[in-house]
């Protein structure tokens, strides 16, 4: 799959990222720190996750870690943090960009 | 109050959602789903749960889903219940309202690219490229061997059960292919209009969905009544072949070790093999069943002193058909037919009402001639003076000898006594 795919993510793609960030977690824990991490406002499926998380790891975005009881446990490695933080980058211009023109428009 | 109840499932795998939406409607009405007989029968029993829910997913039928996926489903809160055809069935666990386990459109329909539609659009192919591979010799025979499309379709269905079936409903199955392959090609637009605006799958209403579902159920029952008349043609009419049955024993017993591992395949060769094992039973009791069921025509003799060979019987609801060879044994050659002096071919067919033995036996070819004195009689002359024959048609029956070499008697003056 080639890479030019992954350099914009959806949203539920930047959350799972977001969440591998600061350790190790396996799938329901992704699916329970992202939805805390939301209040609740992006809720992602376990058909969807597996998938995702299948193919961030045939990109290279992450590393399976441990598998212990069944469940497999994954951490991000360098090539999701610089997609991680390529895409935190963008959206915060495109917030910055947003408040630049809706402040213009209070103004006018 | 009944604790359980038995309902049709029939939907197209495309209409997934649909079905979900029935089940989920079920179980709001205190009904918990305990199996799918068959993909078909679906049984009910009575809960007291309120929290019941459903989720349809894709399935590839040639792998089982992975341990660690099934963990994940059920962390999250979905067990899984039943696998029938291309869908995976999961309920809710008590005391969870899980999220759906698909909650990206894209990758939903990716998915069904990937492990539906492809395998789908290959069947559609290969009816579409095997229907007219069938029909092909059909259309090609007629020209090469004098035959018309009505002689050969009169044949089949005076012939085997099968095929009869086969004819009646062939413009059916196209249609419905044709039809259902223009229902697929819409609700891939209206998915991929989806996907784009960022919208859910649209889900297809219940009666779009039923009506689908009811034209599915009268295709597999046509199919599943094809698959059955198969034992009585194999016993009674000797249609089907010996070693072909074998050759697909053989392909099962190969595929019961390639799927050990997967036990829904697994059974369905299984089962596929019990089936051919009966069929196989029903081929090897064809002649003794025969001798005692002689069938609307008996063959006898035409001529005396002869020998009968090559001899073939069949009956269907509409008609008969017998064929065999008489030829004159010479002593010194025991039963080879290599060298004897004169055979003859009789074939006979009969319907069983005299629109159909109209339709069947048509006007007579140009090459035969009305004999004179003898009302529906027909002769023809074939490449030498010994070659030739005689067409009769008697009522619903129509009689044909074919005779080649010097005969003792005429074969027509026989076959009239």
């Amino acid at each position: 799959m080639a890479r030019k795919k992954l350099e914009t993510l959806t949203e539920q793609m930047y959350y799972i990222l977001l969440s591998l960030a600061g350790e190790p977690r396996h799938g329901y824990g992704i699916m329970q720190d992202v939805s805390q991490r939301t209040g609740g406002r992006v809720n992602i499926g376990a058909g969807t996750l597996y998938a995702l998380l299948a193919r961030f790891e045939e990109e290279g975005l992450i590393a399976l870690t441990d598998t212990r009881e069944g469940r497999k446990y994954y951490l991000f490695t360098g090539e999701g943090r610089r997609i991680l933080r390529d895409e935190y980058d963008r959206l915060r211009r495109q917030v910055a960009d947003g408040a630049d023109a809706l402040e213009k428009e209070e103004f006018s | 109050m009944k604790e359980t109840c038995w309902k049709l499932f029939c939907y197209l795998v495309i209409d997934h959602r649909a079905a979900q939406a029935w089940l989920n409607r079920m179980a709001e009405d205190g009904w918990e789903l305990v199996h799918i007989y068959f993909g078909l029968f679906a049984r009910f029993r009575r809960t007291e749960r309120t929290d019941l829910s459903y989720f349809l997913d894709w399935a590839d039928p040639k792998y089982l889903e992975t341990s660690d996926y099934l963990q994940l489903c059920s962390d999250a809160g979905w067990e899984p219940v039943q696998t029938v055809d291309y869908l995976n069935l999961y309920a809710s666990r008590p005391g969870t309202s899980p999220a759906p386990i698909q909650t990206d459109s894209e990758l939903e329909y990716r998915r069904f690219r990937q492990k539906a539609l492809r395998r789908m659009a290959l069947g559609g192919v290969i009816a579409f490229v095997v229907t007219p591979l069938i029909l092909l010799p059909l259309l090609l025979l007629p020209s090469s061997a004098n035959v018309s499309p009505q002689e050969i379709a009169a044949g089949l269905l005076s012939s085997s059960l099968t095929s009869s079936l086969i004819l009646f409903c062939l413009p059916f199955w196209l249609a419905g292919g044709l039809a259902y392959l223009a229902l697929l090609a819409g609700r891939l637009l209206r998915w991929r209009q989806a996907v784009k605006d960022g919208r859910q799958l649209p889900v297809p209403t219940s009666r779009t969905a039923g009506a689908w579902g009811n034209l599915k159920l009268l295709g597999e029952f046509s199919l599943s009544l094809m698959l059955l008349l198969l034992l009585p043609d194999a016993l009674l009419n000797g249609a089907i072949s010996l070693s072909n049955v074998i050759g697909l024993l053989i392909g099962c017993a190969i595929s019961i070790s390639l799927y050990r591992d997967n036990s829904r395949l697994f059974r369905r060769v299984l089962c596929t093999a019990g089936c051919l094992a009966l069929l196989l039973l029903c081929i090897l009791l064809h002649s003794p069943v025969r001798n005692a069921f002689p069938g609307r025509l008996p063959p006898s003799p035409v001529l005396a002193d002869t020998r009968v060979i090559n001899e073939t019987r069949a009956d269907t609801l509409l008609g008969s058909h017998v064929k065999w060879e008489e030829f004159f044994p010479r002593p010194d050659m025991g039963d080879s037919k290599i060298g004897y002096p004169a055979s003859v071919t009789v074939e006979a067919q009969t319907w069983v009402s005299p629109v159909l033995a109209d339709w069947a036996f048509g006007t007579p070819p140009s090459n035969m001639v009305a004999v004179p004195g003898r009302g529906d009689t027909w002769q023809f002359t074939g490449n030498t003076a010994e070659h030739g024959g005689y067409r009769l048609r008697r009522g619903n029956t129509l009689l044909t000898l074919s005779y080649y070499g010097d005969l003792p008697a005429d074969p027509l003056s026989a076959a009239l006594a």
